[in-house]
């Protein structure tokens, strides 16, 4: 059922909205640098990064309502070199017989991400105006650790897997001129489908610049 | 339509909320819990009270709470450990200890991020005093079933096959040998028979004693009756009994005595 949802979500996000997105008339560019605040508890594991994104973007300029398309990466470092973990070791009836310390080290945490925004502007006709927004985002996450149990096991793995993400924002938006316009505000991405322990959510301040050719 | 002033306040104030709340940082010291030990009491010669406390349960809610203990130093959390899911900020473990030790007792909280250990606290378990036996007894001399004996030897014996346990005593008198099997050497305290040695506690907690009276026949003494057992200063013992019971056909009769072995 999780890998239908997911396999529906890539479908959407890499066919449908894409092929809306490149028949419209315009298309316009756009480069992204954000920087991602891992929220509780994954503030605890990972520190703060830059994340970097190409958009894609439709519509003119001055479009109450946008749509388009980014790609991104962002490499989070571990807060520790080892994180102390603990796993209950249970009988074949479940209960509880020993509690093993262990550590955790990862080596890897990085984010590869697709996704699509809508934008809107409630006013066009000024040099500065507000901008709300949904971001939808697929990620793939590629994870690397070494987790010991004392006494029980240890394991050395690297492994990929998905995520599912909605990123409300806010934000200024400056109209530099009739082709360009820089954005800047706050996402806050919720991970709501998909991961393994817990899912990656985090705040993004972020900046962007865009180009839009004339129609 | 122009952005107003107001709106042009708000928006920076609520991406400055924002941002400020996105950026509180989760350190291993808000994460993880923290424990101590709060009391450690010896409440007979061999049992202590440990009582640790959450002083706080970090980021998340406390899972488990336990205890460990050795005579390292810095036991690990693993070292006779005794846990509970309970969530309360005491928690209470009772433990069998030896006597004539010293042991170090941590105490640990887990929730979903880690584990935290206290420091450790150590505890010395004294030697027991010699035991004080309700009756006046004569050293070397047992009376059976009424007829007054003069113990030939008392032994510590090492040549024996022990019935139960792993270590013997022998008193030999007449023609009766008398065995006392005990787990380990006993030290100084009052031992209860045990007709069925396979019956000893399972925790081998030591205060049994199997006995078996050897002539022609084989008695095994009967459950319930107390052995004193006295540790001498050139390291023998004596064991004193001031009525053990055995069955001679339908009849039950008694021994009563003392012997020094070596």
């Amino acid at each position: 059922m999780k890998k239908l949802f997911l396999c529906h979500f890539v479908w959407v996000l890499g066919v449908i909205v894409p092929h809306k997105i490149f028949a419209q008339a315009t298309l316009g560019l756009g480069f992204q640098a954000s920087y991602v605040l891992p929220a509780i508890p994954n503030n605890y594991y990972y520190k703060p990064a830059p994340n970097f994104e190409l958009m894609i973007l439709s519509g003119d300029i001055d479009d109450h309502f946008r749509v388009g398309m980014q790609f991104g990466y962002c490499s989070l470092k571990p807060t520790q070199d080892t994180f102390n973990t603990v796993t209950v070791l249970r009988d074949i009836s479940g209960r509880p017989y020993s509690v093993n310390p262990g550590y955790n080290t990862v080596s890897i945490y990085d984010i590869y991400s697709a996704g699509f925004d809508f934008e809107y502007r409630p006013v066009i006709d000024t040099r500065f105006t507000p901008m709300v927004g949904l971001d939808l985002y697929y990620y793939y996450i590629y994870y690397g650790s070494n987790s010991v149990v004392e006494n029980y096991s240890q394991l050395e793995e690297q492994i990929g897997f998905q995520e599912l993400a909605l990123a409300p924002k806010i934000g200024l938006t400056w109209r530099i001129s009739d082709n360009w316009q820089m954005n800047g505000g706050i996402a806050y991405n919720w991970g709501f489908f998909g991961g393994v322990d817990n899912t990656l959510s985090y705040w993004k301040p972020f900046i962007n610049i865009e180009f839009v050719p004339d129609n | 339509m122009g952005i107003s002033k107001t709106k042009m306040i708000i928006l920076p104030f609520c991406l400055g909320v924002a941002l400020i709340s996105g950026c509180k940082k989760l350190a291993q010291n808000d994460a993880l819990p923290v424990v101590s030990i709060k009391s450690v009491v010896l409440t007979s010669k061999d049992t202590a009270i440990i009582t640790g406390t959450v002083v706080n349960q970090g980021a998340e809610a406390i899972q488990y709470e336990g205890i460990c203990y050795g005579i390292d130093s810095m036991p690990d959390m693993l070292e006779n450990q005794h846990f509970i899911n309970s969530g309360q900020t005491n928690f209470t473990f009772s433990v069998k200890l030896k006597t004539d030790s010293t042991y170090f007792i941590r105490v640990f909280a887990t929730n979903s991020y880690g584990y935290a250990l206290s420091r450790p606290a150590s505890i010395h378990v004294p030697h027991q005093k010699p035991p004080v036996v309700p009756c006046s007894l004569t050293d070397m001399q047992i009376i059976d079933n009424g007829t007054r004996y003069t113990v030939d030897a008392g032994y510590i014996d090492p040549y024996n096959t022990v019935n139960y346990g792993s270590w013997q005593a022998e008193a030999d008198y007449g023609s009766v040998q008398m065995f006392f099997d005990f787990w380990g050497r006993p030290a100084n305290g009052a031992y209860v028979t045990q007709v069925d040695g396979g019956q000893f506690s399972t925790d081998h907690s030591g205060i049994e004693v199997y006995v078996q009276k050897t002539d022609f026949n084989v008695y095994s003494m009967q459950s319930g009756d107390s052995v004193y057992v006295t540790e001498n200063p050139d390291s023998s013992l004596s064991l004193s009994f001031c009525g053990m019971h055995y069955s001679i056909g339908p009849s039950t009769v008694s021994v009563i005595g003392k012997f020094t072995a070596n």
